[in-house]
């Protein structure tokens, strides 16, 4: 078993979100059902934890695929199965809390309902109502430390379906945490670009100078 | 200056407005927004006395020669603090100190719509109006090189005053302490409730000193029926 960096720990944890790992009292815990599709690089298949822990889901033992695990030292690699005289150990009705969906995972759940939402608002022209839902969405995700998922949205909002006003919202609500979006910069160069195309380049940049 | 964005009524606005008034013995300044039709008023009235509420007066008032993008954004900021002010629980509504000087750093939080006063002790008319828009990221008017006046440290120590003692019959005096530290501050800067308006005709905000002083002029004369005479 490899040795890995501490640093590529918490960047794993960190920046791999879209496999289901999730945070509960402060361990990180993976699903073994990516582990054994074996598409996780080998040398991230560690999970960690200062408290040690192994658990399975909600369902039989013998489905393996809600089944989490995860540990103070590394023990599994991408070749092994997960072990049934293991697992028969854990008592019937174990379920380990830390399978439960986080909320922040619920949030970044429905990113896409959210945007298309704005979407329909910028369409049916009501901009007020959905400047609103960016402030109020977006307010919600900064307030509660969400930085991950803000940054997820700025990603995945198609800035070419948004007017001009719209964009500049998404921009100033999350200006003052931009050192934690880095996705950020990418929305404000696609903005930057759009405007330049609608109102001229020079225009563009002297409008969205403060918002850079 | 663009005096044709300088309006006797308001009935007309859009979406976003800064309206100037007389008062019994100076002027004062707040913001119009419409939300969903209805025209609102959201000003600083005195100390830890916000006013939002739908407008039921006619308010003179310029509509700042802002971009329209920028507009949607400060009337979003207003909606977000008017919701907060309606709140049923009284202690989450807005107590925000009246003083003079324009603290560093003094903005709403643009997502929750919280107050932070940086290194200021709170605000005047005035410096609301100015604060709500640089917390949207559209300052109206740059403050490097703003003059102070001796009318206006006359002023302040007026208003000073009305703090100490109250204004009869409703209005309460300030807690002396925060008297006291409002009074150390002076004399500072003022941007007189005019200007705060002035600038929003500007050609190119942020408008600087000599640009909102004579537009601030300008208006008063209005104001006044031309007692008080300005070019802008």
């Amino acid at each position: 078993m490899k040795t890995i960096p501490p640093v590529i720990q918490r960047r794993f944890v960190h920046e791999e979100m879209n496999a289901p790992w999730e945070f509960q009292t402060g361990a990180p815990v993976c699903n073994l059902q990516r582990i054994m599709q074996g598409n996780l690089p080998s040398q991230w298949i560690i999970a960690f934890t200062e408290i040690s822990t192994t658990g399975w889901g909600p369902l039989p033992v013998a489905i393996v695929s809600d089944a989490v695990a995860a540990s103070g030292e590394p023990f599994i690699n991408p070749t092994l199965r997960p072990d049934p005289p293991f697992a028969l150990l854990m008592p019937e009705n174990y379920r380990n809390i830390v399978s439960q969906p986080t909320k922040e995972k619920l949030e970044s759940l429905s990113i896409d309902t959210f945007l298309e939402e704005v979407y329909s608002l910028a369409r049916m022209g009501d901009i007020p109502g959905a400047t609103d839902k960016i402030f109020d969405r977006i307010d919600r995700l900064l307030c509660d430390g969400y930085f991950r998922v803000c940054n997820q949205i700025l990603k995945r909002v198609e800035p070419q379906k948004l007017p001009s006003s719209l964009r500049r919202s998404f921009l100033t609500i999350t200006a003052a945490a931009k050192q934690k979006l880095p996705a950020r910069n990418g929305f404000y160069e696609k903005a930057l670009q759009l405007l330049g195309q609608e109102k001229g380049e020079a225009q563009a940049k002297k409008l969205l100078s403060n918002l850079a | 200056m663009r005096g044709e964005l300088f309006h006797f009524t308001s009935q007309n606005i859009t979406n976003l407005a800064v309206f100037i008034m007389r008062t019994d013995n100076g002027t004062h300044t707040g913001v119009l927004h419409r939300d969903r039709g209805t025209l609102f008023v959201l000003d600083l009235l005195w100390h830890e006395a916000l006013r939002s509420r739908p407008c039921r007066d006619e308010f003179a008032c310029v509509v700042p020669n802002i971009d329209e993008d920028a507009k949607n954004d400060v009337a979003a900021l207003c909606r977000l603090i008017n919701t907060r002010q309606q709140n049923p629980d009284p202690t989450r509504r807005y107590l925000i100190p009246y003083a003079f000087r324009f603290g560093n750093n003094v903005r709403f939080n643009i997502q929750s719509g919280e107050l932070m006063l940086g290194d200021g002790l709170g605000l005047t008319c005035s410096t609301f109006v100015l604060a709500v828009f640089e917390s949207a990221r559209v300052p109206l008017i740059d403050l490097n090189g703003w003059k102070e006046r001796p009318k206006d440290e006359e002023r302040h120590r007026s208003l000073l005053e009305q703090m100490r003692s109250g204004i009869p019959p409703n209005i309460l005096p300030a807690e002396p302490g925060h008297v006291q530290r409002v009074e150390k501050e002076l004399p500072c800067i003022r941007v007189r409730p005019e200007e705060v308006a002035a600038a929003g005709m500007s050609d190119d905000p942020p408008a600087n000193f000599y640009q909102v002083e004579a537009a601030g002029r300008w208006i008063l004369s209005h104001l006044t029926n031309g007692a008080e005479q300005a070019n802008i």
